[in-house]
């Protein structure tokens, strides 16, 4: 269960959020208002595809080593886009997906977690 | 004989083909076309594609159900919806049932259910494998708790039979409910892309319950089954390909666990050449695609993976070498490093135990960074599942050949069948390191004050790291100590591990007389 602050119209909510296998399921908690939404998604978490874009997540924790891309550039699946530095290995991290580099969020040096965005495409 | 018993034979002959051919007609020709449509085959094509032609002999053809409730008493159910009956795979005596959906759905009533169970105990009594093909809707409902006995008989058979005949499910159909837990309990789990689909509860009850939005294959299909759960060993491309897979997977295995799968013949002039040099990277922190390593090792094109597409950190499979078949456990480090983890535990002890129960040795390649570090896997029980490892390993009594191509350190190195857990010949390569753990935890913990004390602490890390990897990052320590047989040229693996598995063919382990282990679950 993690905790996260929502502001809509400017009001701010505090929102629990659990994850589930296939889905989140959001209990809102916390004044000023009752909210009690559910979002779901269908699929493979690692491969969330959202309107038309694919985020890659660091499957390890480690420290990125080198990123092979820029934003902007087309890439095609099964390229390379970073290498993560995890379990005393230098993970090469492959594309699912061949598209567009939307954003690039870490940057040679960086340390990131299991699971943290790194890069985003668009196809 | 006179003309007339002649004729009276006529008579009883045809009407023994009329009854015959009535049973044949299945769920009838709209139900048939329908399965069709779907590019489903019928339950009598499935069983043909699986056997050896002409070997098919059916039995209890003529079963018919006793339900009188919901007007079932006046329902024409063709041999209850299952065939059942003996044939050869490759010309090994096989048991076979077939859930026919175009009857009634496939459902499982009490004498479906007892021509399985009868199924069953003559395929424990004969020693010889048994396939059950899946397509059903479930329990038959009009027979109320009459399917339920059905089902408990069967989940029983399924486990005595477990370890003493190999049981192989083929689902090609949906599986719901308690029928999935047949199929659970047995060995292997074949899914038939796109038709087939297994869950406890379908996405209606999950939607009222849980209020998940979910359809069908999201929540139980084939590559569901083959990539997230580990539920299922194998994806196929339709009914003939699942035959054929379990065509193939038959070939790996004996009839039961008092005898040996048999060797078949071998190409004696295959060796290991140059290539085997390049695959693993001299920069150890590359990864590299273990697979390559077993398709040159053992003999060509015998590598069958299993669940090729869960746990992919770790590598497991049938093969053979000089002709023998074998079972192969190996880290994969293109995959999250190769990290064992509790996937991937569960993967790999499972086959090492059915591979043991079954006679078939256990060839292990190792190179793997250890455990994996993080609250998800604590948190979910990353002990009790590595255990089970730990756990199969020793308990195996199989042959037991380990080549350490790279990493193994701390409690890794241990799992990945070491000399200590049992194995029979534990050979690493050159690039091998074997060691308590990492060069750069070990510094950092011996060396904690000469690195804080120094004037310049990360040149004195750095250098205290390159003497701990110059001294321990490497095979000969545990070769001095006996822990590993020897260290080889990779060239000779080949031949290596055919020499171990002659010697240790007739191995005979003695073990404290129980009841049965109690396996970390």
């Amino acid at each position: 269960m993690k905790t996260f602050k929502v502001n809509v119209n400017d009001k701010s909510y505090v929102v629990e959020v659990e994850e589930v296998k296939y889905g989140y399921s959001f209990t809102a908690a916390v004044k000023p208002a009752q909210v009690t939404a559910n979002i779901k998604k269908v699929g493979d978490s690692k491969k969330k595809a959202v309107g038309g874009s694919f985020i890659i997540k660091a499957p390890l924790p480690g420290l990125i080593v080198e990123v092979a891309v820029e934003s902007g550039k087309a890439v095609k699946q099964g390229e390379k886009v970073l290498v993560l530095e995890a379990m005393k290995m230098e993970n090469a991290i492959l594309t699912p997906v061949s598209g567009i580099v939307d954003k690039i969020n870490v940057r040679a040096g960086d340390s990131v977690n299991s699971n943290q965005e790194m890069i985003v495409i668009t196809f | 004989m006179s003309n007339d018993n002649n004729n009276t034979v006529g008579l009883i002959l045809d009407a023994l083909k009329f009854k015959d051919q009535k049973l044949n007609l299945a769920g009838g020709e709209a139900a048939i076309e329908k399965q069709h449509a779907q590019g489903k085959l019928m339950a009598r094509e499935r069983v043909l594609a699986l056997v050896d032609e002409g070997s098919f002999e059916e039995i209890d053809k003529f079963v018919k159900h006793r339900g009188t409730y919901f007007g079932l008493d006046k329902k024409e159910i063709p041999y209850d919806a299952v065939i059942t009956g003996f044939g050869t795979a490759n010309g090994q005596k096989i048991a076979i049932f077939s859930q026919d959906f175009t009857v009634q759905a496939g459902s499982l009533g009490e004498m479906h259910a007892k021509k399985i169970m009868k199924l069953q105990d003559l395929a424990l009594k004969y020693g010889i494998p048994i396939i059950g093909i899946n397509d059903s809707g479930g329990a038959r409902i009009q027979e109320g708790i009459d399917a339920l006995f059905g089902y408990g008989g069967i989940f029983l058979r399924n486990t005595h039979a477990s370890g003493v005949i190999p049981q192989i499910s083929v689902i090609s159909g949906p599986c719901a409910g308690g029928a999935v837990y047949s199929p659970a309990i047995m060995d292997f789990i074949i899914m038939v892309d796109e038709i087939s689909q297994m869950f406890i509860t379908g996405p209606a009850v999950v939607k009222a319950v849980t209020n998940e939005e979910i359809d069908k294959d999201g929540l139980g299909g084939a590559m569901i089954h083959n990539s997230i759960s580990g539920v299922a060993h194998f994806i196929a491309k339709s009914d003939e390909d699942a035959m054929n897979l379990t065509r193939k997977i038959l070939s790996y295995i004996p009839s039961n666990n008092q005898y040996k799968a048999e060797d078949i013949a071998y190409n004696a002039q295959q060796q290991l050449d140059e290539r085997i040099y390049s695959i693993v990277p001299t920069y150890p922190k590359k990864a590299f695609d273990v697979r390559n390593i077993i398709t040159l090792v053992f003999d060509a094109e015998t590598f069958l993976e299993v669940q090729p597409y869960f746990a992919q950190n770790i590598v497991i499979g049938f093969a053979r070498i000089a002709g023998r078949s074998v079972g192969i456990i190996a880290n994969q480090p293109n995959i999250l490093a190769g990290v064992l983890d509790i996937n991937a535990s569960d993967k790999s002890a499972r086959f090492i135990r059915f591979c043991d129960a079954f006679n078939i040795p256990i060839i292990t390649f190792v190179d793997t960074p250890g455990f994996l570090p993080g609250v998800d896997q604590e948190h979910g029980g990353v002990i009790r599942h590595g255990a089970k490892l730990l756990y199969a390993y020793s308990e195996a009594s199989v042959p037991m050949v380990s080549i350490i191509l790279r990493k193994s350190y701390g409690g890794a190195y241990i799992a990945m069948a070491s000399q200590h857990l049992g194995a029979d010949f534990v050979y690493a390569w050159p690039s091998a390191e074997i060691a308590v753990m990492g060069a750069n935890g070990a510094a950092n913990i011996i060396f904690a004050k000469e690195i804080t004390n120094s004037p310049n602490p990360e040149e004195t890390r750095a250098t205290k790291i390159e003497e701990y990897k110059n001294k321990f990052s490497n095979p000969y320590i545990a070769a001095e100590r006996g822990y590993i047989e020897g260290v080889i040229d990779p060239i000779d693996t080949r031949k290596i591990i055919i020499k171990a598995l002659s010697l240790a063919e007739d191995k005979v382990e003695m073990r404290p007389k129980k009841k049965h282990g109690n396996i970390p679950l």
